[in-house]
């Protein structure tokens, strides 16, 4: 079947339920009113809370939640087949991602716009929230060691991609430079940094590097231990320089380069006319997991995610102008949440590759799935960029590049806030010297995702991404 | 031996006598005509009974060439609150006025403040010798006191660094909002201008301190005083302070066959042990005197024991 | 007549960079903002140390600085999560 067919049926889905089951929701559940003054008016502050328009702060609610997420995840599951994951991705998103975030926000914004966290402190006890903490915790340990694996396994598949990233540093400071030094608007700068930034591919194809020259063959120092170690130490630093100076500059480049990638895969899948080649339902190999409930956590972001709620209440509920518009911005952030692992699901069941027996190759078992997942992505946006005329592999490094650049800026901000997070529990636990130390706080936000990417488990199959 | 620094503080436990030995320092100086400024800054003034006048804030002639004044701490702070108001009268709106007034009293009623105002007196004080004064003659309160008077520059500006490094850090953040807003805004800051005049002034203190002032450490020849006389020398020695030879007061004559003999049999001893652990720093002897010490002549008998202090 | 479509080309251009601006760097501006005023809030807590309770040894060297930063000083107190301030008189 086409792809664009699955896009249209699934884009109809999404249109119905924001039409139908989000104005439900307004009216019965949540009972938005278009009369109630907003945190951001009553208290109106310039900063934190500011009226804004719905589209605009749409713009800044889904490049907020979107990220490398809600791609790793697809580019897994569709291990069990096509069928099912879509399945979960509009269901989840029409159901249960767009009640949360909508909730979330407007629960918020019901309560002075407090966070979440605050919110389970009142509403329910002092322990929901140090719980929240432990949670927030051990999410967000997870999260830093998939994402350095990830990295750290493109960067050993896509050696072409090393340059161009290691040259985005310099380059988001620079126009963070400008940015804060001339008055004029950003637009242009910011064009001509995104071209430059693509420009690099071609140095980046000139130098691949690899560091293979260093590692061993097997044993512990493997390439991708190695590039696990050197992106922790790096985080290590960049998490401890102020935000503005990389973390933000760089974040606003991500911001782009997330409607450029949804760009590419919708006209790439539309001009191309790309079938998917991968089974509705994959008859998956002997003592492979099973789907139920494996598919569902695989998943998270794209289909349910809690995060959400942590952008909802954090920043976006200071800044809702009217009651209503909850539904707009909440609805439909997690609509494009799914729309971009749809688009991960397209790129590794369609792009990927052309024919059923060279799926079946890719998605062998389930550890080559796990392992290969966002190599493949990134292979399959290379095709759809492909069918726009740009070669193979200049679209690949292009498709690396999107998915570090969002890993690494949510691995910084991960890091960060891990130890914002360390240092409240140590509070709660009466650790003094570790609540009170920032350089304590890093070390175990670093220390804790780094032992559990290097450490060799996850059972016989090795499942999830390989030895994690 | 030239007396080059022309800045003096008399120091030591109440009571040893530290006021009447300023005032005839002070009456010395005038005689050589000098210039001289004598101020107490004991909360406790007696300055006033010394050279029987009515002394207040600003400087008032007792005698040729010798001026007298006594400072407070409590007294210059609330003028600097009034000179506060009234500049903010001008640059802030009516309204909140009641809460700077009230502010101000708050951070007034702060422990310190009223030493780092007596300071702030002094310094403008200092700041005229050379030019209003030939000669500073500080009646300080007792040693404790005038050991954290004399260490606070070095102490605060630390403190007043940070708060212009926050401060910069402020203006760092809205230079960079700016920009991206395009509010052009290169004005300087008046908080941080001040800031910096403070600490220049501070250092400045500190510098001239170091360099222009010497301290007069005043003992009676008893056991107790002793240890801790010795003790803050030391502490003002680390501080960077010159000393000059400690003044032993109320020295009795060594002819009386009577009580006062005996005594001074005691005293002896002290003053052995003093000349010992005082070392290279000397100790310089002044006499038991008759009288009250509050007439002209007495106090220039006294000054002549001390022509050796210059 | 091609002066004016420039013209109109370059007003309809001014429009797309002030709606990205809006987008994209008005988070970013706010996020700078927001780091502006805790640094300002810290400056404003280590002047103010004796209205938090604290005693602060350099009050009278900073006793100038008072009337610049009592301005916002209800916005701050609320900020710090405190909804009343002070001795009575204070603030609120």
């Amino acid at each position: 079947m086409p792809a664009i067919v699955i896009v249209l049926v699934v884009a109809v889905l999404f249109f119905f339920g924001y039409r139908y089951y989000s104005a439900y929701l307004a009216r019965k559940v949540y009972a938005v009113d278009p009369a109630f003054v907003t945190p951001a008016h009553s208290m109106q502050d310039g900063v934190d809370f500011v009226p804004t328009n719905k589209h605009v702060l749409f713009g800044h609610h889904f490049t907020s939640i979107a990220g490398a997420a809600p791609i790793v995840g697809p580019a897994i599951a569709v291990f069990w087949g096509w069928g099912p994951a879509l399945l979960w991705v509009v269901a989840g998103t029409i159901f249960a991602a767009g009640v949360h975030d909508f909730g979330a926000l407007a629960v918020s914004v019901r309560h002075q716009a407090r966070s979440i966290g605050t919110l389970a402190s009142e509403v329910i006890n002092r322990r929901a929230r140090t719980l929240f903490l432990l949670i927030i915790f051990f999410l967000l340990t997870l999260v830093n060691a998939v994402f350095a694996v990830v990295i750290a396994n493109l960067f050993v598949a896509n050696p072409e991609a090393v340059l161009p990233i290691l040259l985005q540093i310099p380059l988001a400071i620079g126009i963070g430079q400008y940015i804060y030094r001339t008055r004029s608007a950003a637009l242009v700068p910011t064009l001509i940094g995104v071209v430059l930034l693509y420009l690099s591919i071609g140095l980046g194809q000139l130098w691949p590097i690899s560091i293979s020259g260093i590692t061993a063959e097997d044993g512990f120092f493997t390439d991708r231990n190695v590039w696990v170690i050197l992106l922790f130490l790096y985080t290590f630093f960049a998490s401890r320089i102020p935000v503005w100076v990389l973390l933000q500059p760089r974040d606003y480049i991500n911001s782009h380069q997330l409607f450029i990638a949804l760009g590419v895969i919708l006209l790439g899948v539309a001009v191309g006319m790309d079938r998917i080649v991968a089974p509705l339902v994959n008859d998956t190999p002997e003592g492979s997991p099973n789907w139920f409930p494996l598919l569902f956590v695989t998943i998270a972001c794209g289909a349910i995610s809690g995060f959400h709620s942590l952008v909802s209440s954090g920043t976006t509920s200071k800044q809702l102008d009217k009651e209503t518009d909850a539904r707009y911005i909440g609805y439909f952030g997690a609509v494009g949440e799914g729309s971009l692992a749809l688009g991960a699901i397209l790129a590794c069941t369609a792009g990927v590759v052309a024919s059923r027996a060279d799926w079946k190759g890719l998605y062998s078992d389930f550890g080559a799935a796990s392992d290969n997942a966002t190599a493949n992505f990134v292979e399959g946006i290379g095709n759809f960029a492909g069918n726009l005329g740009v070669p193979g592999a200049i679209g690949a490094t292009f498709a690396a590049i999107v998915v570090i650049s969002f890993a690494a800026t949510t691995m910084d901000t991960g890091v960060r806030l891990q130890r914002y997070i360390v240092q409240e529990i140590a509070e709660i636990a009466g650790a003094r010297r570790l609540s009170r130390s920032i350089t304590f706080g890093s070390l175990v936000a670093v220390l804790l995702p780094l032992v559990m990417a290097l450490l060799p488990g996850g059972g016989e199959d090795g499942f999830t991404f390989g030895v994690l | 031996m030239l007396l080059t620094r022309p800045v003096r503080f008399f120091g030591g436990k109440g009571g040893v006598g530290k006021t009447t030995l300023a005032a005839a320092f002070g009456l010395a100086q005038a005689g050589r005509q000098l210039r001289t400024l004598v101020v107490s800054t004991d909360p406790a003034h007696s300055l006033g009974d010394v050279f029987g006048a009515e002394l207040a804030d600003e400087p008032r002639e007792v005698a040729a060439h010798l001026w007298a004044a006594e400072i407070s701490g409590e007294q210059q702070a609330r003028n600097r609150v009034e000179e506060i108001i009234e500049d903010a009268h001008a640059a802030l709106p009516r309204e909140v006025m009641p809460a700077v007034r009230r502010h101000l009293e708050l951070a007034t009623d702060s422990p310190g403040t009223v030493e780092s105002a007596l300071l702030d007196r002094l310094t403008q004080l200092v700041a005229q010798v050379g030019d209003r004064w030939d000669r500073l003659v500080v009646d300080s309160a007792p040693t404790g006191h005038m050991l954290r008077l004399l260490s606070l520059p070095a102490l605060l500006t630390p403190w007043i660094e940070g708060l212009a490094r926050q401060r910069e850090r402020v203006r760092g953040m809205d230079r960079m909002v700016a920009g991206m807003t395009g509010r052009a805004q290169e004005r300087a800051d008046p908080l941080l201008e001040r800031l910096h005049a403070r600490r220049e002034r501070l250092e400045n203190l500190g510098q001239r301190l170091r360099d222009e002032a010497a301290v007069h450490l005043v003992l009676v020849p008893e056991l107790l005083p002793l240890a801790e006389t010795l003790r803050t020398v030391e502490s003002l020695t680390q501080a960077g302070m010159r000393l000059r030879p400690l003044i032993v007061n109320r020295v009795l004559p060594d002819d009386d066959a009577g009580l006062l003999g005996k005594r001074r049999g005691q005293q002896d001893e002290v003053l052995d042990r003093l000349a010992a652990e005082a070392g290279e720093l000397g100790v310089l002897w002044v006499p038991m005197l008759a009288g009250s010490l509050t007439t002209g002549a007495e106090l220039t008998e006294l000054a002549e024991h001390l022509a050796a202090a210059r | 007549m091609f002066a004016r479509a420039w013209s109109r080309l370059v007003a309809a251009w001014r429009r797309v960079e002030a709606g990205h601006d809006e987008v994209f760097v008005a988070r970013w501006r706010q996020g700078l903002r927001r780091e502006a005023r805790r640094q300002e809030d810290t400056m404003r807590a280590l002047v103010m140390l004796e209205s938090l309770g604290v005693d602060n040894p350099v009050a009278y060297e900073t006793l100038e600085l008072i009337p610049h930063l009592v301005g916002e000083l209800h916005e701050w107190h609320q900020r710090m999560g405190q909804e009343t301030f002070g001795d009575p008189g204070v603030c609120c």
